[in-house]
Formats: structure tokens, C-alpha cells, sequence
């Protein structure tokens, strides 16, 4: 169920800074832009000023001038008409202020064109002259000759060229200043617009301004608005849903806890502390990031559903739940939502069944005991024999008391089949063991009908990881109906082999009418009967059990009709270490060992290495083997139970040296003992035994010249010439006693004695071992296994010695050796490998590595 | 080889099949005890038995508490038992041994093969023993 997909007016891409950084940058820059312009305006406005000035300053220079030339001549005119000096007062000051004004013109730039200005200049000059000549003339009486002179001659001509030029001048200055008047207005108009342009986009720039102001505060309020609604929405659904939900950060705490969540767990979670999820249940083990340890790669969850799982509440009560997660993607990170689903009723259900049915079963089992042990006992005539119809009723009641029992049981196995309680105990077993045990149990069924019996099995073992109660109970099923099925007279075979795709296979074969037409697909159901007319029914069950026994080891199980007649029921078994059945040549290993994790891992290994295990599960049991059969090597486990593994060890090689005493440890059977790493039965730790000794050796020959033969025959495993021994031990007695025997034997063999675990560990790490002697009077000699392997990995030639005996020492009890390795790690498969190849090619360690 | 059982079982009924059928072996001993109470008064009073044979559902004292009081003991610390039940399916036989027993045999039973079950269970522990 999800909540329909909501539309939201907000854009979830976070504002672009690119454009506002170009719009901050963008407007100032105008401004300015604008600004500059602004001033440079300004500066050419002030320039027109001056010119505007300058130009009218000079256009009065030109004015005055000409006024000034005017007086003069005038005041000239005066003298020469009225012959009056006082009219020539004026002309002194007129011709000074001619002189400054055309110095002044002449100063200034742009007064007129050069050319102009000389040529005033020369006529202004030619004027004074001409003046002088005809004032001088007057002056002198000729007075007519300078009137005419200034009326028509030179003078006149002067004066009008001088005021041609003049007029010009002041004519283009006149022109000038329009212009630049002209230019001034223009500009000042320029000016005006100019500002009444940037006023313009100011307030356009505003008005946009606010608009987007508006309209986002107007999205966001929509938004805003839309989110509260969702949220609102959201918390309703998440509060009023009946299952816990919990929603966590990016970081494994709780975030959100909704209203079931509370109640199932008695806490509520405040904004401020912020309780991680691991107090509650632990769903992401290990190191890491909390995304990283729950699994979510890639935004998916790689697991998404935890049976069966325990959650504490406030008060540190355990509830079992089930989880299932869940990723909810969010723009802060992933958010994880976990739902809770209490189960602890339906627990109490499945319990209350079980313990129903367990009373049940009981309760009808202990009546029946009494029932078939009667009649049983009648049966068998102890109280006298019993009349011919009185044999047989006895025996209607005691068959069908059975059927009870058998219906009984197959009940309680299908319920625990249906419920997923049914469960194997798997360990490495001999097939033919079982086929054995099915064949004489069934010897007294097949008399009864009779029926003869053929068992075939191969003539080595066939191990398989299995449970060999529920194997019994599958072949003693398929069996008895066969059994029922074949006629009186005929052979009902059990048979083992390895089929081509190398698998176990177990097949009964019988020479009845077949399976019905009408049963042939239903016949491993559930109460699938077929048609009897005997009292000795199945209950219907059977074949529906079998099948299930069947797949849980991993096989199949079907029937097929027979050439001539008959059915054959058969099924197929994995074996332990796959192919090395099939060769007959291949390496026998004895293991002996009594817990079953580490009795499948060891079995895996040799099989890896294709050799064929034979497991005994105690010292008793391992000796009989060994003396039956002749082993390519042994496997012990140290902690066997009343630790037996050293005594075994020691046994075995005193076993050996009495058979042979003088080609003694030519060929001693490779022994390796197991130790596990405290309770990490992964890591195997190996120890290559060349012999155990006890009996002091201070003072016992025996044990000394015991010792010096294993040293021999380490030695010769070694393949070194100057073999390396590390001796741990920190008896100084002990250390000498071994290091004189070292010395005798001449060699050049080097003896390097520890005292203690770190010594030890020193030594083996900084040197290369070959052969290693361990008193098991240490209380921590155990601990220096991890150390003690060589390049390959594989264990080194160890020999174990006590002063005291080995039950002794063995019971010491030993501390779980929880040292940590260096990096290099002890590899028992390594171990294994070298003793089983060394025994098939028949020379040990030709200097590998 | 005779064999001395000391048996307890709280259903009457049972009992006498048991009494019957072990004396179906000649060779078999039997003292038997209705409660787990009754049986610790006979190994106290009596010679010890080779083996114990408990019925592990009883009223008062069940069979594997009787069998931690008999290990707590130091005479009968050592007692080799055997449990009967009929509360169990193959695969708990492991979870009996681990409780402390040799076997378990499960009721019901054959009665004629009674005395073979109890001596194989004997003889092995015997054997690893």
C-alpha cells in the first residue's frame, strides 16, 4: 500500500548560485558603467563651459578690438579733418588697447586660423604704420594727401582688409560658439535622458525584484503548505497503523518512532537524545558504517526481512519479533524503516502446540507400551504357549497396536515437518552401517512373510554428512514396503553404490505387482495409501517423512518400475569429500573424534585431499580400526573425551616401534593431532606427532633412548641437514638432560631452548623451524600451537614429552588457546595435504618451499 | 555375562511388562523402585546395581533429577544410566546423553528385545569407558 504520489510546486533542486553571482555581479558593474558615464558627461559638460567662456572672451577681444581700431581711426579722422591734437588723446589708449587685444588673440588658441592671424597681425601692424605716416603727414602740412590717403589710398584699403578679416574672425567665432552652444544643449538633453534611463531600470529592476520576492514567498507558502498536509497525512497513516514502525537516520538512530512502536516498546524517543537502534535489537552487527553493516548498497537492501528476532524494551524485556525493512530515500540521506511484528503470541501458539502435541504423544504412548509389551510378551509364550485363535487374536492386537505407535510417530514427525521443526542431526557416517543395521532389523519382517533378504554394500566406506536414526528410519520404511509388496518366495534387494555423478546411492528392489497407475504421482503425499488387504498398513505417512529425511540430506528419492516386474524405491545421498569414494587407491585416513562440527570439517578436508576417512569416535574404537587395517594417516582429536587423543598417539607409535623395533620409524604412520582455538572450530590447529614420552628423563633410559629414536626419525622427516629445534621447556634439568641427548647425536642439528610462550614465539617467528619438542609439563605449551607451522602452513614434527604419564598430563586442563596468530596462518588442510602425499609417494618432505 | 538393574518406573503396568521381559535373559538381576525416592533408599541400603534403568516421566522426582541427585553421591556418582522415555523421537536421544545418561530407550518398546538394548547400551559405554 503506498500513499499516492504528491505533486509539489517547490523545485528540489537547491537555487543555482551561478546566477545570482552574475546578477551581483552584473548590476553594480551598470551602475558603475552608468556612473562613469555620468562623469565623463560631466566633464565634457564643464569643457563646453569653458569653451563656451573662452569663446565668448575672445569674441569680445575681437569686438573691443575692432571697437578700438574704430576709435582710433576715428580719432585719427578727427585730427585730420579739425587738425584739433586733443583728438588725438584717444588714440594712445585705442592703439594700447589694439596692442593687448591682439596679444591677448594672439595668445589664445583657436582665435582664428593662423593665417588669418597674421595677416591681421601684419595689417593691424601696416595700420600703425600707415597711421603714424598720415598723422605725421598732417603734422606736417600735408594733410590732404593723409585724408586721401585714409578715404582711398592704402590706409582705406588697411582698414577695410582689417575689417574683412575681423568680421570673418568674429564671424567663425560666432559660428564656433553656436556650436558649441549646440553641443552643450545636446548633451545636457543626453544627460537627462540618460538618468531618466537608469531611473527607469531601477525601478524596473525593483519591481522585478519584488515580484520574484513575492512569488517565491508565495511558492513557498504553497509548499510549505502541501508538506504540512503530507506530513500531517503521513503521521496519521504512521501513527494509526497497527505494526511498530521505527524510522532511522543515516547513522542507526532512532528518528521517528510511531504510536504502535511506543507502545510495544515502552519508550519514546525525545528530539534531543537520540537512542541508537542497537539498544532496542541489533539488526547491523559488526564494524563499519551503520548503512555498510545492515546491508544497503547501491540504495537497495540486501536483506529485507529478519526472522525470528529479539527486541528489548524499556524494561530489558525480550519480545520476538519479526522485522522487515525498508529504504526511504530522503534528500539528507537514506532513511531506514523498520517494522516490528510482535510475534510472541503466535510463539506461544507454536509452543502450546508443541507442548500438545509432545503430551499428546506421550500420554498415548505410555498406554501403548503397556499394550504391545503384553502382547508382545504373550506372544512370545511367558505364560505357556498359547492355543492356535488365542496366537492369533494376540497377535491382530499386537499389529495392530503397532500401527498405532507408527501412526503416532509419523504424526509428531509430520506436525514438526510442517512447522519447520523438523531437523536433522548431521555428522560423517558410513552408509553401509546403516544399510547393516536396516538389513537385520528387518530380518524378522521378511521371515514372517517370507520373503528373503540380500543386502549389498561396497567393500569401502561410504561417508556422508548425515543423521543416521532418520536414514535407518527412510530405508526401513522403503523396505518394509517392500517387504509387504513382494510375493512370498521372492528377494527383496537392499543395495548401496556410487552412481557416475558420484553420489550414494541406496536402491530396494522388489519383485511385486508395482505401483498402482492411480498412486504414481501422489505416492510421496501425505496419507497416500494404496489399496492392502493385510493388516500390516503403512500409516500413509511414511513415504511423505521418507521424502522429507531424503531432501534434507540434500538427495532425492524416487521410484521406477523393474525389467521383469517389480518396483525399485531408491534415493541418492551426497557423499563427504565427493570423489574420493570412487578410488579405490585412495588414501585411507583414520579420524578420531567426538565432536561432530569439527569430525565434518576434518572429514571435507581429506576429502578435499582424496583420501577416504574412516571416523571413530572414541581411543577404543580408533585401536581397533588401526589394528584391522592399515592407515595412510591418523587424525586425533586432542580433547577427546577422558582425553585419550596423547595416549592414542603414544600407543600407536609404541605399537610400532615393538612390530618392527629395528627398521623402526622407516615408515611410521604420519599422526596428527587436532586442537581447536578456543571455540573456533574453523581454525584447526595441527600437530604433527612424531611421539609422546613420558617417565622423567633424568632418570629413565627407556624414555631417553625413546627420545633419542624420535629425535632420529624427526630428523629424517626434516630432509635438513641442519635441522632447527625449538625446545620449550623451562626446567633447567629438563633443557640440559635434552640438550645433552642433542649432542650425542651428532649432527648438525641446533637446539634452541624457550622458557616461555613469548620466547617461543620469538624464536618461531624470526627463525625457520624444523622440528619442535614440547614439554607438556608447561602449563601454557598448548598456547604456543598457533606458532608452531611452517612456511607451507602445514604443522611441524613435534615431539611431546612429560615426566610424568601421559593420563597425567593430559588431564591438566588446558587453557583455550585464544593467542592470535600472525598473519600467516596455520593451515591444517596443509597439513593434511603433505601427510597424505608423503605416504602415497612414499618419501616425506623433499625439501618443499 | 549377568547383568544387575536397578529399574524405576511410577506406572504399574509397565513395570511388571519390564519385570517380565527382562527375565526373559536368565542372566539379568532386577530391583525395581516405584519412585525416584524409593530408588534412592535402595541404592543407599543395597549393593549397587551395574546400570539404572529410569523411566523419566514420574510424578515428585522425574528421571533426570534423580539422576543428578545420584550424581551428586559419591557411591553412585559414577552409576551408569539409562533412560526410558516415551517422550522422545530419535534425534533427542543426543540431548538425554548430554543430560548425563548412557542410552535412551524409547517407549514403546519390544519387550523381547528389552534385555538386548539395555546389555548393547551397557557393553558400549563399557567399551569407551
Amino acid at each position: 500500500m503506498s500513499l499516492p504520489p504528491r505533486s509539489t510546486n517547490l523545485e528540489l533542486k537547491a537555487p543555482r548560485r551561478r546566477r545570482y553571482i552574475l546578477a551581483a555581479i552584473l548590476i553594480p558593474s551598470l551602475i558603475v558603467a552608468e556612473l562613469l558615464w555620468l562623469h565623463t558627461e560631466t566633464i565634457r559638460a564643464d569643457t563646453l563651459r569653458a569653451q563656451v567662456t573662452a569663446s565668448h572672451d575672445r569674441r569680445i577681444s575681437w569686438l573691443t578690438l575692432q571697437a578700438r581700431i574704430a576709435a582710433a581711426e576715428t580719432a585719427q579722422r578727427g585730427y585730420l579733418l579739425t587738425g584739433n591734437p586733443a583728438l588725438l588723446d584717444p588714440l594712445d589708449p585705442a592703439r594700447n588697447d589694439i596692442a593687448q587685444n591682439l596679444s591677448f588673440l594672439l595668445a589664445t588658441p583657436g582665435a582664428a586660423e593662423p593665417a588669418r592671424m597674421r595677416r591681421i597681425e601684419r595689417l593691424i601692424g601696416a595700420m600703425r604704420i600707415e597711421m603714424d605716416r598720415t598723422i605725421e603727414n598732417a603734422r606736417d602740412g600735408r594733410g590732404a594727401a593723409a585724408l586721401t590717403s585714409i578715404s582711398t589710398g592704402p590706409a582705406r584699403r588697411i582698414m577695410d582688409d582689417l575689417a574683412r578679416e575681423t568680421d570673418a574672425a568674429i564671424d567663425n567665432e560666432s559660428r564656433f560658439a553656436n556650436t558649441l552652444q549646440s553641443a552643450f544643449t545636446e548633451q545636457r538633453a543626453r544627460a537627462r535622458d540618460n538618468v531618466l534611463a537608469i531611473v527607469g531600470i531601477i525601478i524596473a529592476l525593483t519591481l522585478a525584484l519584488l515580484a520574484s520576492l513575492w512569488s517565491n514567498a508565495r511558492k513557498r507558502h504553497i509548499s510549505l503548505v502541501e508538506a504540512f498536509e503530507a506530513a500531517q497525512g503521513s503521521a496519521g497513516f504512521f501513527d494509526s497503523t497497527i505494526g511498530a514502525v521505527l524510522i532511522l537516520s543515516p547513522t542507526g538512530k532512532i528518528e521517528v518512532m510511531n504510536a504502535a512502536a511506543v507502545a510495544l516498546l515502552g519508550f519514546f524517543v525525545s528530539a534531543v537524545d537520540k537512542l541508537d537502534i542497537s539498544t532496542v535489537v541489533d539488526i547491523a552487527p559488526g564494524e563499519g558504517s551503520f548503512h555498510a553493516r545492515l546491508g544497503l548498497v547501491g540504495g537497495q537492501l540486501q536483506r529485507t526481512q529478519l526472522i525470528d528476532r529479539v527486541v528489548q524494551d524499556l524494561h530489558g524485556n525480550n519480545i520476538p519479533v519479526d522485522i522487515a525493512l525498508g529504504v526511504m530515500h530522503a534528500p539528507s540521506g537514506d532513511r531506514i524503516v523498520v517494522s516490528l511484528r510482535d510475534i510472541s503470541e503466535r510463539k506461544r501458539l507454536d509452543q502450546a502446540k508443541d507442548d500438545l502435541m509432545s503430551t499428546v504423544s506421550h500420554e498415548i504412548r505410555t498406554p501403548l507400551t503397556s499394550i504391545v509389551g503384553s502382547l508382545g510378551l504373550l506372544r512370545a509364550g511367558v505364560s505357556g504357549e498359547l492355543p492356535p485363535e488365542a496366537s492369533r487374536l494376540v497377535t491382530i492386537a499386537e499389529n495392530n497396536s503397532r500401527r498405532l505407535i507408527r501412526l503416532i510417530n509419523d504424526m509428531l514427525d509430520i506436525d514438526r515437518i510442517e512447522s519447520g521443526k523438523f531437523h536433522l542431526a548431521l555428522e560423517p557416517i558410513d552408509v553401509r552401517d546403516v544399510l547393516e543395521r536396516a538389513c537385520v532389523g528387518s530380518e524378522g519382517k521378511a521371515k514372517s512373510e517370507g520373503v528373503r533378504l540380500s543386502c549389498t554394500t561396497p567393500d569401502f566406506p561410504v561417508m556422508v554428512s548425515g543423521d543416521a536414526d532418520r536414514l535407518l528410519q527412510v530405508i526401513s520404511n522403503l523396505m518394509s514396503n517392500a517387504i509387504r509388496a513382494a510375493p512370498a518366495g521372492t528377494t527383496v534387494e537392499l543395495a548401496l553404490s556410487i552412481t557416475e555423478s558420484g553420489t550414494a546411492c541406496v536402491s530396494i528392489d522388489d519383485r511385486g505387482s508395482g505401483v498402482p497407475l492411480t498412486f504414481r504421482t501422489r505416492i510421496f503425499g501425505r496419507f497416500e495409501r494404496a489399496e492392502q488387504h493385510d493388516s500390516t498398513m503403512g500409516t500413509g505417512l511414511g513415504l511423505a517423512i521418507s521424502r522429507e529425511i531424503v531432501i534434507q540430506h540434500g538427495g532425492r528419492i524416487w521410484f521406477e518400475d523393474r525389467e521383469g516386474g517389480g518396483t525399485r524405491f531408491a534415493f541418492t545421498l551426497a557423499l563427504m569429500g565427493a570423489l574420493a569414494s570412487e578410488n579405490k587407491a585412495a588414501p585411507r585416513v583414520l579420524l578420531c573424534c567426538a565432536e561432530p562440527r569439527v569430525c565434518n570439517t576434518v572429514v571435507e578436508m581429506v576429502g578435499a585431499e582424496q583420501g577416504i576417512c574412516t571416523v571413530t569416535r572414541s581411543a577404543p574404537q580408533a585401536r581397533e580400526a588401526i589394528a584391522a587395517e592399515n592407515f595412510a594417516l591418523l587424525i586425533v582429536d586432542l580433547d577427546l573425551p577422558d582425553r585419550d587423543g596423547l595416549a592414542l598417539a603414544q600407543a600407536t607409535r609404541t605399537a610400532e616401534s615393538s612390530a618392527s623395533p629395528a627398521s623402526s620409524f622407516d615408515a611410521p604412520v604420519p599422526i596428527l593431532l587436532i586442537a581447536t582455538q578456543s571455540s573456533d572450530t574453523d581454525r584447526l590447529l595441527g600437530l604433527e606427532v612424531v611421539d609422546v614420552i613420558d617417565g622423567p628423563l633424568v632418570e629413565s633410559t627407556l624414555a631417553e633412548n625413546r627420545l633419542l629414536r624420535a629425535l632420529r626419525a624427526a630428523m629424517a622427516l626434516t630432509g635438513s641437514d641442519n635441522p632447527v629445534i625449538l625446545h620449550l621447556a623451562s626446567d633447567g634439568d629438563r633443557l640440559a638432560s635434552v640438550a645433552a641427548i642433542a649432542a650425542v647425536m651428532d649432527s648438525g642439528a641446533r637446539v634452541v631452548s624457550a622458557s616461555d610462550l613469548p620466547a617461543a614465539q620469538r624464536v618461531a617467528t624470526s627463525t625457520v623451524l624444523d622440528i619442535v619438542l614440547l614439554d607438556l609439563d608447561e602449563a601454557d605449551t598448548f598456547d604456543a600451537l598457533p606458532f608452531l607451522f611452517d612456511t607451507d602452513g602445514a604443522a611441524i614434527p613435534t615431539i611431546l614429552y612429560t615426566a610424568r604419564d601421559i593420563a597425567t598430563a593430559a588431564a591438566r586442563p588446558r587453557r583455550a588457546t585464544a593467542v592470535r596468530c600472525r598473519s600467516a596462518r596455520p593451515d591444517f588442510a596443509a597439513s593434511i595435504r603433505r601427510a597424505i602425499r608423503a605416504d602415497t609417494a612414499g618419501t616425506r618432505r623433499n625439501n618443499a618451499a | 555375562m549377568p547383568l544387575s538393574i536397578l529399574y524405576v518406573e511410577d506406572d504399574p503396568d509397565i513395570r511388571h511388562i519390564v519385570r517380565v521381559a527382562l527375565s526373559l535373559d536368565s542372566l539379568i538381576s532386577l530391583e525395581v523402585a516405584a519412585s525416584g525416592a524409593e530408588a534412592l533408599e535402595m541404592l543407599a541400603q543395597q549393593q549397587l546395581p551395574d546400570v539404572a534403568l529410569l523411566d523419566v516421566m514420574m510424578p515428585g522426582m522425574d528421571g533426570p533429577t534423580l539422576l543428578q541427585k545420584m550424581r551428586e553421591q559419591p557411591a553412585t556418582a559414577a552409576l551408569p544410566v539409562i533412560f526410558m522415555t516415551a517422550k522422545a523421537r530419535p534425534g533427542d536421544v543426543a540431548d538425554y546423553r548430554a543430560r548425563g545418561a548412557i542410552g535412551v530407550i524409547l517407549k514403546p518398546f519390544d519387550p523381547l528385545e528389552l534385555a538386548a538394548a539395555v546389555r548393547t547400551l551397557v557393553e558400549t559405554h563399557r567399551r569407551t569407558t
